[in-house]
């Protein structure tokens, strides 16, 4: 019997231990951010899809067309075409075919640029409504950085 | 009904209560597509045989196709909760294939990412344990702090759940400005968390009663089949990875073994809250111990290991995470075994469940923390 009340007693005490948290926590801000108004503020280092911006002091891009991130994919994601313009000696990327369907957003490929040509941007919201606008070409594409990726992109890969 | 092609389970037809019952694939308690053939008598639990595969993706054969360095971002794909854990399993061996000696601060942030990654893991085993069991606030709660940590390995690495950080050497990157800063704040307040955790779910009568004496596993049943991580120290072996191999600076740190004595499912749950208190003061020691310098050994570009085999394992949230290595000298290793702690946590669950009800089940199965591409893998 007084086993029995004991662990009625026992029972409501644990009870009251969990309500107290519930209660303890009503008071509290909410932490949450209301998405798609709100939009959280990302570190510099976030992995996005992959583009390959315009160099402002080149007016272009700063690929090179040398395969080495079409190398590092571990998925085959990347695929370039080379173009030699008259009267320069460095190559170009008249290509630079990216599947965004296939990548796994690991960064290998911008590890591999020797000329920090391409960049993980801040893009995180992906979808599409057709399959083949998943293949993009980052050439054409043109891409302007903004924000603190710009200066991460800028310094080659430095921060402050 | 009795046609189940790989599954060797037959109701009887001599006139006992006796069915077959697919759970799973798609049942929310098994965290994953795992289809789970049970043989039942009313509700009881009279065999049970777990179906795997349905997320196989051959990644052992895949790796015999990639460079060594391709190989890391896979790994994050396994056991995709510790995914730090996996990719230092891996780098520890081909490091040790080729005699690196990686730089000390690497080594302790390595300890670090590794410890944030155990609580992350039984944070989220936490939260899900409290769904299967019918309670929906201890997620809510649990995934506040996995917020925290999630955005602090964010910082470091840029991805939230697939770091891909650990490179064979070291480490792509240093820790980002203001790091330390996050995880102190994180230090001062998580064991509160804790607690509250242990007030809300784990110490509540209901949940007691529900869990003590569930699914008692025995230290030799755990030895035999196998069985790593918090699931062997709740039935009270003392066998811990960090202990007993101390591997990378596990050694110079002041920590303990969380073991418990009666290996049911309740003992479970309080070894993993333990750990976290664990995992907690290994963080502490090493934001003072942490030196500075580099963190990347000298590494050629191309990595080559002579002809050899590696086995290095390392104490993940789970059980223990094992790569063996066998490598014909060439840019691609020849032949990638992982040994991974799910597969043989879930074996055990035919000897533990036998005589249990359904309901109990699910309790089970939670307690012992699998997750399914690291069965499949």
């Amino acid at each position: 019997m007084i086993k029995y009340v004991s662990e009625i007693i026992k029972g409501i005490i644990s009870l009251m231990q969990g309500l107290g948290v519930t209660l303890k926590h009503a008071f509290r801000k909410p932490i949450t951010l209301q998405y798609p108004d709100v939009k959280a503020d990302l570190p510099v280092r976030v992995r996005g899809r992959l583009v390959m911006p315009i160099d402002p002091e080149k007016n272009d891009n700063r690929c090179t067309a040398c395969n080495l991130c079409v190398k590092a994919c571990p998925n085959l994601s990347i695929r370039t075409e080379k173009v030699v313009e008259d009267g320069k000696a460095k190559p170009k990327a008249a290509k630079y075919n990216y599947n965004l369907a296939t990548c796994m957003f690991c960064n290998l490929c911008v590890e591999a640029c020797p000329f920090g040509a391409i960049i993980m941007s801040e893009e995180y919201e992906l979808a599409v409504r057709d399959k083949s606008e998943l293949m993009i070409d980052l050439v054409a594409e043109k891409y302007v950085l903004k924000g603190k990726k710009e200066k991460y992109f800028l310094t080659k890969y430095k921060e402050e | 009904m009795n046609n189940y092609s790989n599954i060797p389970l037959q109701a009887s037809n001599n006139g006992a209560d006796e069915y077959i019952l697919n759970m799973g694939p798609q049942h929310p308690s098994t965290h994953g597509v795992l289809r789970l053939v049970l043989k039942l008598e009313g509700e009881t639990v009279k065999d049970i045989v777990p179906d795997l595969g349905y997320v196989h993706r051959g990644l052992e054969k895949l790796f015999e196709n990639r460079a060594y360095g391709q190989i890391i971002p896979y790994l994050d794909r396994t056991d995709y909760l510790s995914a730090m854990n996996n990719e230092w399993a891996y780098v520890m061996a081909v490091e040790k294939l080729m005699a690196i000696e990686v730089p000390q601060r690497a080594e302790f942030m390595r300890v670090i990412f590794a410890e944030l990654n155990r609580i992350m893991s039984h944070l989220l085993w936490y939260s899900a344990y409290g769904m299967d069991v019918g309670a929906l606030t201890p997620l809510l709660y649990a995934f506040r702090e996995r917020e925290e940590i999630i955005d602090m390995v964010e910082a470091a690495c840029g991805g939230r759940l697939t770091h891909n950080y650990y490179r064979i050497g070291g480490f792509r990157q240093d820790l980002p400005k203001g790091f330390f800063d996050m995880l102190k704040k994180f230090i001062s307040h998580f064991n509160d968390k804790v607690d509250e955790y242990e007030a809300l779910l784990i110490n509540n009568v209901i949940f007691m009663k529900r869990a003590q004496g569930v699914g008692v596993l025995k230290k030799e049943t755990a030895i035999n089949y196998g069985v790593t991580g918090p699931n062997l120290r709740a039935s009270g072996a003392d066998i811990d990875l960090r202990k007993q191999d101390a591997y990378g600076v596990y050694g110079r740190l002041d920590f303990k073994a969380c073991l418990r004595d009666n290996g049911d499912t309740w003992d479970r749950c309080k070894a993993r809250m333990a750990e976290m208190r664990e995992s907690l003061k290994i963080l502490k020691q090493c934001m003072d111990m942490i030196p500075e310098g580099e963190v990347m050994a000298k590494v050629p570009k191309i990595i080559k290991p002579a002809a050899g085999e590696v086995y290095t394992r390392v104490e993940g949230p789970k059980g223990e995470v094992g790569v063996y290595i066998v490598s014909d000298g060439t840019e691609k290793p020849y032949r990638i075994k992982l040994r991974q702690p799910s597969f043989s946590n879930l074996s055990v669950i035919k000897e533990i469940t036998i005589g249990h009800k359904i309901a109990d089940l699910v309790a089970i199965m939670g307690s012992l923390d699998v997750i399914i591409p690291e069965i499949d893998r």
